[in-house]
């Protein structure tokens, strides 16, 4: 966490020229302990099945639906 | 009841129409109740008395002119504190934009003006709708007018206050992990969520841009859906908004309809009184319907991660210079909330995006698979207590946050409709709340069970309604 916290603090350095406060550092911290367990791993164990899957593909699936 | 205190949209228009009150006289009505009840539930932020009693006379002149009416001519509802008003402020619930002044008219406000609704004013909400409790650090919170030590829910606190406690009929809301649904539950009273791209955004505070949806909150089926039919439909000016008409009516037939009660994680940990609840309306609803079954989802398990993910790396984003510059005007909670965007790298952000398109398809082949509505609870718990979920900038906040919205956001993050409603009692004389949800695009199915299942129940209103004025109109 501790490790988490300084790459939260040099992130906000960085990216909004000023340090982040305790709750941002605990915040953004968590959430790269969140995001690293339960996104980031590959789906079902397949690697890179998102090669080619676009994020627009949610919204054709969505018009289809009105088709129907 | 009396004719100033209608008890339906409908009955309020033809109040209107038939000459029996003036638009005036509702109007002064609405204020009274919402000036009497505001020390008690703090539902406004600001009560816009002035402009909506020119608006209400100007109703009634039209009205004298023998000039066409729309269907809520005249009719008085007040509405979440981020929708844009040419000339008005729109403050978000915020202290940065507490004095922007709109210089036009956001196009669910134009919809409504156009149908003759009248404004009281600007409802409380979570500021920059991000609080599924409710609470804002800037104008306090709205309460329950059920129990005012409990809360309202968020983000569309004040619209599930004052609709719940008889202030206004119906008010508009906006959902992006359960924000019109959550106080709709925890207010007794219904909301709807519709289809991601349903009604136009045109003009309304963004959250999610992936995720926001505008939708009503109303003490009856019938008031919130008329309220989605007014603001929904193509809008040039959104080029996310679908080019769909606006849904049907409520006419629509329900006994071939196959209800799927939603199993796996939507069953775990659901508090007695809340099963209970669910159990009794699908014994109501069971002689009306095709049938009802257990209905397994798919795993919905990263959904809350990935629905956060989105939700907060575009919240980040849309924020992002005022989190750089002004910071400290945030409250506590909030900036908290959107700092966790910097620690999202871009893959992952698109990832969780990446996933919503698989993730969609599989639950409509395995939830619907059986079943063309599906029915949750909205929350695990009933209405929790203020102090035990204002947490404020805490490291919990995330753990309340995931438990308030654990039913909510998987459909908000697959773009799921969503009628939200009363279904029972508990012995405190809480509400206890369900979802019906419906595959895209099918808001009148879901609002015709609704309508069905409210019929069957005849749930008695939660508060004894704001006291009315003399019979004077």
């Amino acid at each position: 966490m501790a490790e988490l916290k300084e790459i939260a603090d040099t992130l906000a350095r960085l990216y909004w020229s000023r340090p982040a406060n305790e709750a941002e550092t605990v915040a953004m911290a968590g959430e790269m302990e969140r995001d690293s367990a339960a996104i980031a791993p590959p789906r079902e164990g397949q690697g890179n099945v998102f090669f080619a899957i676009e994020p627009s593909t949610y919204y054709a699936l969505m018009a289809k639906e009105a088709e129907a | 009841m009396s004719k100033l205190h209608p008890q339906s949209l409908a009955e309020a228009a033809s109040l209107i129409r038939t000459g029996e009150v003036t638009s005036l006289s509702l109007t002064q009505a609405a204020i009274e109740r919402a000036k009497t009840s505001q020390p008690r539930i703090n539902a406004f932020i600001a009560i816009e008395e002035d402009a909506a009693l020119a608006a209400a006379e100007a109703a009634d002149r039209w009205k004298s002119g023998g000039k066409p009416l729309g269907p809520l001519h005249g009719v008085p509802l007040a509405h979440k504190d981020m929708y844009d008003r040419k000339g008005m402020v729109t403050g978000c619930g915020s202290k940065i934009r507490a004095g922007h002044v709109a210089t036009s008219t956001s196009t669910v406000m134009q919809r409504l003006e156009a149908a003759g609704a009248i404004s009281i004013g600007r409802l409380n909400m979570s500021e920059f709708a991000m609080g599924p409790t409710g609470h804002n650090a800037h104008h306090g919170r709205a309460k329950n007018p059920i129990d005012p030590e409990r809360i309202t829910g968020g983000s569309s606190s004040g619209s599930g206050s004052a609709v719940g406690a008889g202030v206004v009929l119906a008010a508009l809301g906006s959902d992006t992990g359960g924000s019109i649904r959550l106080p709709a539950a925890c207010c007794g009273v219904v909301g709807i969520k519709p289809t991601q791209g349903r009604v136009s955004r045109h003009g309304a505070m963004p959250l999610s841009f992936s995720q926001d949806c505008i939708g009503p909150l109303g003490a009856h089926v019938d008031d919130a859906y008329s309220l989605l039919r007014i603001i929904s439909g193509a809008d040039p000016l959104d080029p996310t908004c679908a080019t769909l008409p606006p849904p049907d009516d409520l006419s629509a037939d329900v006994s071939a309809l196959r209800i799927g009660v939603l199993g796996g994680v939507f069953a775990k940990d659901v508090e007695a009184v809340v099963a209970g609840g669910l159990g009794a309306a699908m014994m109501a609803l069971e002689p009306h319907v095709a049938a009802i079954r257990q209905a397994t989802p798919s795993d919905l398990s990263t959904v809350a991660e990935l629905a956060n993910v989105v939700a907060m790396g575009e919240a980040g984003a849309a924020h992002f210079d005022w989190v750089r510059e002004r910071p400290e005007d945030y409250g506590p909670q909030i900036r908290m909330r959107l700092s966790q965007s910097l620690a999202m790298p871009a893959p992952i952000y698109i990832r969780a995006l990446q996933m919503r398109s698989l993730l969609l398809a599989e639950f409509l082949e395995t939830a619907f698979s059986e079943a063309d509505v599906l029915i949750a609870p909205v929350m695990p718990f009933l209405p929790p207590r203020s102090a035990d979920v204002d947490i404020g900038a805490s490291p919990e906040m995330n753990r309340i946050v995931s438990a308030m919205t654990m039913f909510t956001r998987p459909f908000s993050y697959l773009g799921l409709p969503v009628v939200t409603m009363p279904v029972a009692v508990s012995p405190e004389g809480l509400p206890v709340a369900i979802q019906i949800i419906g595959r895209p695009w099918r808001e009148a199915q879901i609002a015709c069970l609704a309508s069905r299942l409210e019929h069957e129940l005849s749930l008695k209103p939660f508060v004894p309604q704001v006291a009315p004025l003399a019979q004077s109109a």
